[in-house]
């Protein structure tokens, strides 16, 4: 029994050290693929939200701020020092106020916890007037700064 | 103006009239229109008097169709609007935008309607001073009489925010006494104000694109003498202002603008992109604007400016990587 829970710490604490050798070992080049694929997920996420709400279907519009505030809450990890490549839009101001890009994060979570919680009450009106602004404060509060504007249309 | 008391009187007029002979008729007649005439010369010739709800709500609405005068305000959140300090750079040096809040010393509280007009549209100072044409009045110029009399009317309505402007800080000699005027006598492109603003359909969509919403000032190219190029009108500007890549938003299909009406109507009312993006940088500030940007403009507007965007002739015109 006693060399099992042994024999169990030891193999967990060797997965984490290897989880942890693993993200250690991440390039700037995986970062910027990784946060842009969560960018694009979260981009198609709110326009889903938005087709949802233009449709009336709340429930698309709760579901995908879900998905929101759980991408929400994987940007900060996404932008360690020095994860920066050409393809990437990051502007060096994410780490020079890294503090400030954090907040940023987070209020995109919480406003996107906010939207779903409305949405999910059924109320349409509400749910527009939280929608009607979201966008300003939320991604462009933190594109503004942050990142280097796409010249080209999508 | 022609309220319920002038059809009165219009009626009382008319009544007597009848009972009347041809001569009395004839000076009835000439006495009515002096009456009708002086009924609405209060509302012209009075500026010091309240202005109705519905002239401000038309003059917040063209606020809203310039993108908010957003270059009179700095960006940043809480700055005093209208108060100017905004910092920008030119080819001839470096410029801060103007106060153009009511404060009698160090706004435009102490200009008349006609002198706050005269610099909007023809860049002019009331003490005969030109403005440098980083203030679009060439694109201003363009607008109507009845909307820039409107866009006073609120201007005045905004809280007066004393602020001292900042001197401009010219890089290149004579500039102002040689350059500027050859220049904007040779190559700067005026816009012709119509007689009255359209209100529907293709014209109106020009006349907000091209005049009141000043677009083709950061997405229009602009030819070796720094002029906007017309030839390429809204082909995108890849040294537009604050060093932003400003895009190409003719229909050209590869280079251009593909969205459809309705996306750009949407994202010029939201600011939303079709693909999930967000508006960010100058465009967002003059969608939000400050106190009203172009998401305040009807959804007949947004969609009279995106139908007109569409019909431009597309240019081929690469703009970023």
């Amino acid at each position: 029994m006693k060399r099992t829970v042994i024999s169990l710490t030891v193999l967990m604490a060797s997965v984490g050290l290897l989880a942890a050798c693993a993200t250690a070992s991440k390039s700037p080049a995986e970062y910027v693929e990784d946060r842009q694929k969560l960018m694009k997920a979260h981009g198609d996420a709110w326009k889903n939200v938005q087709d949802g709400a233009k449709a009336g279907n709340l429930q698309a519009v709760a579901s995908n701020a879900d998905v929101m505030a759980n991408n929400a809450k994987q940007i900060p990890a996404l932008f360690p020092e020095g994860s920066m490549t050409e393809k990437s839009k990051a502007k060096p101001e994410i780490w020079q106020k890294k503090a400030e890009f954090d907040a940023a994060a987070k209020k995109m979570e919480m406003e996107s916890i906010k939207l779903r919680d409305t949405a999910r009450t059924g109320n349409a009106q509400a749910t527009n007037d939280v929608i009607k602004d979201f966008g300003r404060n939320t991604c462009g509060s933190c594109h503004t700064p942050f990142r280097v504007p796409p010249p080209r249309q999508g | 103006m022609t309220g319920p008391r002038n059809l009165e009187r219009s009626a009382l007029v008319m009544a007597w009239t009848m009972s009347a002979r041809p001569r009395q008729v004839g000076r009835l007649l000439l006495l009515s229109a002096a009456l009708f005439l002086l009924s609405t010369l209060p509302a012209l010739a009075q500026p010091g008097a309240a202005p109705s709800q519905a002239e401000l709500a038309r003059g917040k609405y063209v606020f809203g169709a310039t993108g908010g005068c957003g270059c009179h305000t700095e960006p940043g959140k809480g700055k005093p609007v209208n108060a100017g300090g905004r910092k920008i750079d030119a080819p001839f040096g470096t410029v801060y935008s103007t106060n153009i809040t009511p404060d009698r010393e160090t706004g435009i509280g102490g200009w008349t309607d006609e002198q706050i007009i005269t610099a909007t549209r023809l860049g002019r100072r009331p003490n005969g001073e030109r403005i440098l044409p980083v203030h679009p009045f060439m694109a201003f110029n363009g607008m109507a009489e009845g909307d820039l009399k409107a866009l006073v009317v609120f201007l005045r309505s905004l809280p007066p925010v004393k602020r001292q402007n900042q001197p401009k800080r010219i890089t290149v000699p004579l500039f102002e006494s040689v350059f500027l005027p050859a220049w904007l006598a040779a190559f700067a492109v005026h816009e012709t104000p119509p007689a009255a603003a359209p209100t529907s359909g293709p014209a109106r969509g020009e006349y907000l694109v091209k005049a009141v919403g000043h677009c083709g000032e950061c997405h229009t190219p602009r030819g070796a003498t720094q002029a906007v190029d017309n030839s390429r009108f809204l082909a995108g500007n890849p040294k537009g202002p604050e060093n932003s890549e400003v895009p190409n938003i003719t229909p050209d299909p590869q280079t251009g603008l593909k969205w459809s009406v309705d996306e750009i109507a949407y994202y010029l009312g939201s600011g939303n992109k079709p693909n999930g993006d967000v508006v960010d940088g100058i465009m967002a500030e003059v969608i939000f604007g400050n106190v009203a940007g172009y998401r305040d403009m009807t959804k007949a507007d947004l969609t009279a400016i995106a139908q007109y965007i569409k019909s431009i002739p597309p240019v081929r015109n690469k703009i970023g990587k």
